[in-house]
């Protein structure tokens, strides 16, 4: 519901469109694979799931932005069919969590733990996607990176960093094994933690990319926008290790 | 393994899942094809990247009083593909004694290849002059 969403929709550059909604495809069906509501232990019932999802995305996005009077009949093709797949870009992913959360099957733990570390990394970066293509657009994030000094910086990938790990824990204390017991924290830390972290970074520098928000600026603004965006990103990356 | 057996006995297929429901693969299948559709269009609006500046064109929709002057709601079509924001829309209205009055209005987006619809108040009747609107500037979103 958020404006700078629909104005994406009209003045993003379409190739960096496609780029993205190809991008989120193969996360899809990741997503689908290791977290559908049903016994789906296939790659085609999870293409399939995805593809599904995005449909749902799709046709819910059109609706919702008619009933909200942001396109109508009068809205130009090129306009409408942009605002719609920008927002079934993160729709989709929604639309599998909502599946997920219909109770997690044996199945699906038992395919995770197989599946081992590629999938937590899939997943933190399936949530770090859904986070910041939701918070990315709005003109707040520029304003924010004008703002923090330096040191604030600082601070704000300790706090982001600190946040993440705390979320291992409480995974852990709800007796999901996913760390063989007797890890040392130094090893959880380093690689769920901080690679966490790299990959809500770079999820967030390709979405600011993709939104033109990095056309004509400084590599430090560009930092700067990254790491504020970063922080969002960071949580859904460490949050859909629970969600998920 | 009781591969055919195990279809006729509970629907799950050969290798033990379950059979994909209709309804699912139609879903699948209009996503796919929106998903196609989709990145189709946006790679071939890529690709046709000619002239993107386009001038902007207006329509005067309807001319009416209102309180002490008059409305005039005129509609503002991009034929180009590039997008401009915060159009400087002015009007003027010349009159046959000589004075000339000014409107102005703004558009926050102008989109590529599509329309919006504004507004401009005069105290002089627009009936009885020579009007022109034109856009002054706009800055790149």
């Amino acid at each position: 519901m958020t404006m700078e969403m629909w104005w994406l929709g009209f003045y993003m550059d379409p190739s960096r469109l496609a780029l993205l909604v190809a991008t989120e495809l193969p996360l899809l069906v990741a997503l689908a694979y290791f977290s559908g509501f049903e016994d789906t232990a296939g790659l085609l019932d999870a293409v399939v799931d995805a593809a599904g999802a995005f449909a749902v995305a799709f046709v819910t996005a059109a609706a919702v932005l008619s009933l909200f009077g942001v396109i109508g009949l009068d809205t130009g093709l090129d306009e409408a069919v942009r605002m719609v797949t920008l927002q079934a870009v993160s729709g989709s992913i929604g639309a599998l969590l909502a599946q997920s959360q219909f109770g997690k099957a044996d199945e699906e733990d038992r395919k995770r733990r197989t599946a081992g570390r590629v999938a937590e990394y899939f997943f933190m970066g399936v949530g770090a996607l859904f986070l910041a293509a939701n918070v990315a657009p709005t003109e707040e994030m520029v304003l924010i990176a004008y703002k923090m000094t330096f040191p604030a910086f600082l601070v704000l990938a300790a706090v982001s960093v600190t946040c993440m790990h705390a979320f291992v824990f409480a995974v852990e204390f709800r007796g999901e094994v996913t760390l063989p017991p007797g890890t040392p924290f130094w090893s959880a830390f380093l690689r769920f933690t901080v690679l966490g972290y790299v990959i809500a970074l770079g999820i967030s520098a390709y979405v600011l990319w993709s939104f033109g928000r990095f056309d004509g600026t400084a590599p430090e603004q560009a930092l700067r926008q990254t790491m504020v965006l970063g922080f969002p990103a960071a949580i859904g990356a460490a949050a859909s290790r629970l969600i998920l | 393994m009781a591969g055919s057996e195990e279809l006729s006995r509970n629907g799950r297929r050969a290798n033990g899942r379950e059979q994909i429901p209709a309804l699912e693969w139609a879903t699948a299948i209009l996503g796919a094809v929106l998903l196609a559709g989709a990145l189709a269009f946006l790679t071939h609006q890529a690709l046709v990247s000619e002239d993107r500046a386009g001038a902007i064109t207006f329509v005067v929709k309807q001319v009416r009083p209102l309180g002490e002057g008059f409305l005039v709601e005129f509609e503002a079509h991009n034929p180009g593909r590039e997008t401009y924001a915060e159009v400087e829309v002015e009007g003027s209205l010349r009159s046959a004694g000589g004075g000339e009055e000014r409107a102005r209005a703004t558009f926050d987006y102008l989109p590529g290849r599509s329309s919006r619809e504004g507004g401009l108040f005069f105290r002089n009747d627009p009936h009885d002059g020579e009007l022109r609107i034109g856009a002054q500037g706009y800055r790149k979103p």
